[in-house]
């Protein structure tokens, strides 16, 4: 009797191991790792999401804010996690493009460490510049920058930054020279651009919005391919500037040996909850649009994007 | 402007009708919230370690379910409500949760000490709701031209200022000035640990990437006092409860108000006009304000030791710079702190785009928050004072059950910064920093000033010469920047050579001696 | 003249402990000294870091100028100290301190794996014998109350993501 119960239980076992235990996934809650401080658009719409998947899959999608290390400490914690699907990571342009490029080790490889599940959001910039500098379109900036060479200050709140980068993609499609000075946060930046201290900013849209109608500062385009919905009248960049776009992107993560049947199915809740009307308007009032990429889209969407910042970055060798 | 003013307070008091079992009952909402938020706010503001900006994080997402009158209603009284309670922890335990409350920790817990413990509770409390009051008057009044202000103030400026602020430390110190700078710049050095900014290189982390962000205040505050105020009481020959209750009325008498009212009108003042600056103003309030009390104090030498206005001023200030600071945000809708932008946030999400068309187009919103401020402060004043009594009477537990306590909710709170056991740690390391430098007669309170303003300083100065192209003289053109350097030094001077006639400066570090020789 | 020590010590009337015949080590030697070897650290951590230019003023600047200062200072501290009279020094009484560190770390250690309820009262308990008035049965009752009391209070008050309870190999809770 012993002896078949212990088959049994053996036989159990081994059959659970080869399926990878994942016959009802999920069973219990799920983490989601969030390197970012609560409260950033990141965490709002990530949590946004996590509520519709709990209403989804009837379990709790839980938020856990790692944050340290501009968003390392917490992807690294999610890259050792077992692969059974019930941890996850929202991973970022910082997290998984431009801080591995930028930081001698971070920690953790974008590409092996993780399995690719969904991309979330997409947040692009705004370019903007104090009024008294002159220009009033894209292409009359790109003119007086490049009369003056190294003259023009740009803010950004530190190497690696969506404002950063946006400026670097900008001065290598531009061949523009621009002068680099870093802030605290992305309202330094503001106050500074109001005050007349700064020439100019890539500020994120939603940092951006309530400048809009302030005559101390002009709006010159956003950074994604389209205009963004809510903002019709700022053109974008690649108006003036074909094929120009960034964007602080966001996307959903797993320990890169989770089971694929897990992704799959991740995958396809997040792109219907992403095609909801409810969270394009969230999304569209700070300043973002939903990026609807299924598994292996998204994929390569990181791919690109790794290769085009690994050559924006060699280019400007900001590496350190 | 009464309009404005009886607008708001009609949207304050509103009431919903609910449905509840058929009957509809009325509530006052956004009151309701408006207490919530602080007494939240108090709680946040007495444990140590969680700070507002925490909190406010943590609750956020609660609020979408709100309306956004009523969700900034809530997480502003969260904000100037961790203030009031920030004050009670510095008073009682020598825990300054925040920046603002470092300044509280230096007489107020010596009043504590003396068994006055109820009194500057009192004190701290009234002179806040007067601050508060004062602060809502400016914004009603003075938003416009104090933001306009505000802008004037670019980096070189901000570095001027600090400088100042620095300064001004050195009339902080209790006792010997040059051991004092030894702390302002053991703090500053401090500042430093972290990834820089500018070109992302790694300053001082010994490689633990935890430190790539640099030491949290609060983690240093937390181990620098709290839990060195443990360790030192703990050595103490005496085994006794340490704060003790004076017998009698544990509230402050007419004579304790008579004499702070001088310094907290000073105090709001001050701590007002500071507090609309960006960034640093809200932390320089409290110091300006104990550095003029002290100042112009006829016994000085009592600031140290339990002198009232040593902590009516400061709390003024920090509460004036509470409500003032949300003077950039409500005009041109930029937010000048962490916390505030998450109240743009919110708005945000709800779909209110902040900034000077809040005024026009959502005037509920406005003048309802800004009526809301008051009301908030009033709640507190009356929440706060019946809770001295409670205080003083916690007080009477043996100390031998409370340190522990203490230290439960310290590591708690502290291991909730970054969900890191390692803020544990690092905050115990500076414990043992903080009881060493007791006992060899060495002030921590210098230190977190360093600390604070040592990064506020760097950040700033490097971004003033590279906007001037390396031109030092930047900071002596700019006619602004010209005459902070010039009160400065003259404030120093000045200082200086009074103190070294008083003899002062020596005698107290006489007696700071004998304590701690042991 | 002015002696450093005394500046930083203080004229005063002189203290029964003072032994006016030989110079010496006094506490402020041994804070100086410390000072002197903080500032070398810091000297040497960032001695790769670049000063920069006037322009664009590097990481390394505030650093080393700081732990310069801070070497300097030290330096006249303990020199000025070795010239005036000789001080006792205080006495440190490690044991309590040490108690409180270590219940500091075991609660650190103790957190993630075993949730909050041990952790929190392993702290008290460890942290409350250091008191020399303590009784250890009274202790054990109020660590355990106030660690369900704290406990309760962070996880469901303010969300923080720590268990109450862990045991291994069962479940977190």
């Amino acid at each position: 009797m012993r002896f078949l119960k212990a088959t049994a239980l053996a036989l159990t076992i081994a059959i659970s191991v080869v399926t990878g235990v994942s016959a009802a996934w999920p069973e219990r809650p799920v983490t989601v790792i969030v390197p970012f401080s609560a409260g950033g658009t990141t965490d709002v719409l990530a949590r946004l999401v996590a509520e519709k998947l709990r209403a989804h899959f009837k379990v709790p999608f839980l938020i856990e804010n790692r944050t340290g290390g501009s968003g390392n400490i917490g992807t690294q914690v999610a890259a050792q996690a077992p692969a059974d699907g019930y941890t996850l990571v929202v991973g970022t342009i910082s997290t998984h493009s431009l801080n591995p490029l930028l930081m001698k080790d971070a920690g953790f490889d974008p590409i092996k460490d993780f399995a690719a599940v969904s991309g979330l959001f997409d947040i692009p910039n705004i370019l903007l510049v104090k009024a008294s500098l002159g220009p009033t379109d894209v292409k009359g900036f790109i003119d007086q920058a490049k009369q003056n060479p190294g003259k023009i200050f740009f803010g950004t709140t530190g190497a690696g930054s969506s404002q950063f980068m946006a400026a670097q993609l900008f001065q290598a499609r531009t061949g523009t020279k621009l002068k680099h000075v870093t802030f605290k946060g992305a309202g330094d930046i503001m106050t500074a651009l109001l005050g007349g201290h700064l020439d100019m900013a890539f500020n994120s849209a939603v940092a951006s919005m309530p400048l809009l109608s302030n005559p101390s500062v002009k709006v010159l385009g956003v950074t994604s391919a389209q205009r963004l919905p809510g903002l019709e009248q700022v053109p974008a960049i690649s108006e003036t500037i074909p094929g120009f776009q960034m964007g602080s992107w966001a996307g959903v993560f797993a320990p890169a040996s989770t089971p694929p049947d897990i992704v799959q199915s991740l995958s396809d809740a997040v792109q219907t909850i992403l095609n909801e009307l409810e969270t394009k308007a969230a999304a569209e009032r700070l300043g973002s649009v939903t990026l609807p990429l299924p598994a292996a889209k998204f994929k390569d969407f990181v791919s690109s994007e790794q290769k085009k910042w690994a050559d924006i970055v060699a280019q400007s060798d900001s590496q350190q | 402007m009464w309009d404005n003013l009886l607008l708001g307070l009609s949207v304050n008091f509103q009431i919903s009708w609910f449905d509840l079992f058929g009957f509809a009952i009325p509530v006052p909402t956004y009151i309701l919230l408006c207490l919530a938020g602080c007494l939240i706010g108090t709680l946040i503001g007495v444990l140590p370690g969680l700070g507002p900006v925490a909190t406010v994080s943590i609750l956020l997402p609660l609020t979408f379910g709100l309306d956004v009158v009523g969700a900034l209603i809530m997480l502003s009284g969260i904000y100037y409500g961790a203030q009031y309670g920030g004050s009670t922890a510095a008073i009682l335990v020598r825990i300054p949760g925040e920046v603002t409350s470092v300044v509280t920790v230096i007489d107020g817990h010596e009043m504590a000490r003396q068994g006055r413990a109820g009194a500057a509770l009192g004190i701290a409390a009234i002179g806040s709701f007067v601050a508060g009051t004062f602060g809502t008057l400016v914004i009603v009044l003075f938003s416009a031209p104090l933001s306009q202000m505000a802008l004037t103030f670019g980096p070189a400026e901000y570095c001027s200022l600090i400088l100042m602020g620095l300064l001004l430390a050195v009339v902080l110190a209790q006792g010997s000035i040059p051991k004092a700078v030894v702390m302002i710049v053991l703090g500053v050095l401090l500042s430093c640990v972290g990834r820089d900014q500018e070109t992302g290189a790694e300053r001082l982390t010994f490689g633990f990437q935890i430190l790539a962000d640099g030491i949290d205040f609060s983690v240093l505050a937390l181990g620098l006092f709290g839990i060195a105020e443990v360790m030192r009481n703990l050595d103490g020959a005496e085994g006794g409860d340490k704060v003790i209750a004076r017998p009698g009325s544990p509230y402050p008498t007419w004579q304790e108000i008579k004499e702070s009212a001088g310094a907290i009108v000073r105090g709001s003042a001050l701590g007002g006009l500071l507090g609309v600056l960006p960034g640093s103003g809200g932390a320089l309030g409290p110091f300006a304000s104990y550095a003029v009390e002290k100042r112009i104090a006829k016994d000085p030498g009592r600031f140290g030791h339990g002198a009232i206005q040593g902590v009516a001023g400061p709390e003024a200030a920090n509460n004036a710079g509470a409500q003032t600071s949300f003077i950039p945000m409500l005009t041109l809708g930029v937010p000048p702190t962490a916390l505030m932008a998450l109240l743009v946030g919110a708005m945000t999400v709800q779909g209110v785009v902040p900034g000077p068309q809040v005024m026009t187009r959502n005037p509920e919103l406005f003048w309802g928050l800004i009526v809301s401020m008051w009301v908030g402060n009033a709640m507190l004043l009356i929440i706060n004072l019946p809770l001295i009594g409670l205080w003083v009477k916690f007080l009477s537990v043996p100390y031998r059950l409370l340190f522990p306590g203490v230290l439960v909710v310290s590591a708690v709170g502290l291991f909730s910064i970054g969900n890191s056991e390692f803020s544990v740690i690092l905050a115990a390391l500076f414990a043992v920093v903080g009881y060493l430098l007791a006992k060899f007669g060495f002030e921590p309170a210098p230190i977190l000033l360093g600390f604070v303003l040592g990064g506020l300083f760097e950040d700033n100065f490097r971004r003033a010469l590279v906007l001037s192209s390396g031109d030092l003289l930047t900071f002596v053109e700019r006619p602004l920047s010209l005459a902070l350097i010039v009160i400065s030094f003259a404030a120093l001077l000045l200082g200086l050579i009074s103190s070294s006639r008083r003899k002062v400066i020596f005698s107290d570090d006489q007696q700071k001696d004998e304590m701690w020789r042991m | 003249m002015l002696q450093f020590g005394s500046v930083f010590r203080g004229r005063g009337p002189m203290r029964a402990s003072d032994d006016t015949s030989a110079a010496g080590v006094s506490r402020e030697t041994i804070a100086g000294a410390s000072l002197i070897l903080i500032g070398g650290i810091a000297i040497l951590a960032t001695w790769r870091l670049p000063f920069g230019t006037l322009d664009e003023v590097g990481p390394g600047f505030l650093p080393r100028v700081t732990a310069v200062l801070l070497a300097a200072i030290g330096f006249f501290l303990t020199v000025g100290s070795l010239r005036t009279p000789a001080v006792s020094l205080p006495t440190l009484h490690w044991s309590k301190g040490a108690m409180v560190v270590g219940a500091l770390v075991a609660f650190a250690v103790l957190a993630r794996p075993l949730g909050m309820l041990p952790a929190c009262a392993v702290l008290y308990w460890i942290s409350g014998m250091a008191a020399p008035d303590v009784r250890p049965r009274e202790l054990l009752v109020a660590g355990a109350i106030f660690a369900i009391a704290c406990a309760a209070l962070f996880k469901f008050g303010f969300g923080l993501q720590l268990p109450l309870l862990a045991i291994p190999g069962i479940g977190r809770f």
